[in-house]
């Protein structure tokens, strides 16, 4: 077997060599390539939804795309996009399925709350924790976000502090299940970003809270 | 004397410098197949998983290469092979509501999914490519530069 396969392959360099030497034999034309072009297309969202547009503009005007699965085309940057057309799902899955396939999982956003005025946990969050660590495994996570929050009582320079010390806490209880701390980024709003607004001085326990972003 | 003055020069921009690790991060590789590479600055380096990204990197394929990007803001691209996407400014400030995310796609095939920047601030968001801008609603789509069919 181990013989043969270098016959061939001796035949195949001898035949390459005598064409070599020959006269160039008429080359038959190639197939014409397939016309390159260059195409947007307006998906489905995700989560169903419509209402989405893109508006693709350049030197020659612009076009609105406002249907999931419609597309068009831009030749060059002088002329205006094309008017917009439908396109078959199928097409478009067989024109651009290997990049499609490849848009990864969507972040995980978590809220855990805490008891008033301190960096201590309410115990329904201490439960969340395992599954912040959960989803930092399942997307092999670089980059968690910690955001504090505080509610509306206390001045905002000590807020600031407050909220960036609950985040370093929950910082520390998800480095203690298994989170590389070099890739946790923590940050403190204060009471400037309320997840329910209230006045000055309203003690609004869904305020104090920390968001945890696993991308 | 004169280098003195240059010191204190030197350290006093030091000081006001906002920069700090998670400002420098915009994104990060979610996943990489074939020969893959980002570029910043005048270097190259292969691209990784897990590798975080900065504004003004610009992300290259070769004809096996796919890369997948998770941006701050939470949006998401995957680009083809022989693509180059560049991270032209990021910007994801919520609390000073101050918004940018401008790609410019050179090649390719560009994958796009909105995340909060689109929510939050949709006309911050731009991708350019050499024959038209592209601009949107919170919005998933795909562009294509040079792609073979795919009709009229």
């Amino acid at each position: 077997m181990k013989i043969r396969k270098s016959m061939t392959v001796s035949i195949l360099a001898a035949v390459l060599l005598a064409a070599g030497c020959r006269a160039p034999a008429p080359v038959p034309p190639p197939p014409p390539p397939p016309a390159l072009q260059n195409l947007i297309v307006l998906l489905p969202n995700e989560d169903g939804s419509s209402g989405s547009s893109i508006v693709v503009t350049n030197a020659g005007g612009s076009q609105e795309l406002t249907e999931a699965n419609t597309a068009l085309k831009v030749d060059r940057a002088d002329p205006a996009p094309s008017k917009p057309f439908k396109m078959d799902p199928s097409e478009i899955q067989s024109l651009f399925q290997s990049t499609l396939s490849f848009i990864p999982t969507p972040e995980a956003r978590f809220n855990l709350y805490f008891l008033l005025g301190g960096t201590e946990l309410t115990p329904e969050s201490v439960a969340v924790l395992p599954r912040i660590l959960e989803a930092y495994k399942e997307r092999h996570s670089t980059d968690v976000s910690i955001i504090g929050h505080t509610d509306t009582t206390g001045d905002s320079a000590s807020n600031v502090r407050l909220g960036l010390a609950r985040a370093e806490q929950v910082a520390k209880m998800i480095q203690t299940l298994g989170v590389d701390r070099s890739q946790i980024f923590t940050e403190s709003h204060g009471a400037t970003d309320l997840l329910v607004p209230t006045k000055e001085n309203v003690a609004e326990p869904r305020n104090r809270r920390v968001e945890v972003i696993v991308r | 004397m004169k280098c003195l003055i240059v010191t204190t020069v030197f350290l006093i921009l030091g000081v006001a410098s906002p920069a700090n690790a998670a400002d420098l991060v915009a994104g990060s590789v979610k996943a990489v197949q074939g020969s893959c590479s980002v570029q910043r600055g005048t270097e190259a380096v292969a691209a990784t998983e897990g590798m975080h990204l900065q504004e003004q990197d610009a992300l290259v394929t070769g004809s096996d290469g796919h890369i997948a990007v998770i941006m701050r803001d939470g949006t998401r691209l995957a680009i083809g092979p022989n693509a180059k996407l560049s991270i032209v400014q990021f910007i994801y400030n919520p609390s000073e509501k101050k918004f940018s995310l401008l790609l410019d796609l050179t090649r390719g095939i560009l994958a796009y999914v909105s995340g909060k920047i689109a929510g939050f601030s949709p006309e911050s968001v731009r991708v350019q490519t050499p024959v038209g801008s592209i601009g949107l609603r919170g919005t998933k789509f795909v562009v294509g530069l040079g792609v073979a069919g795919g009709a009229r």
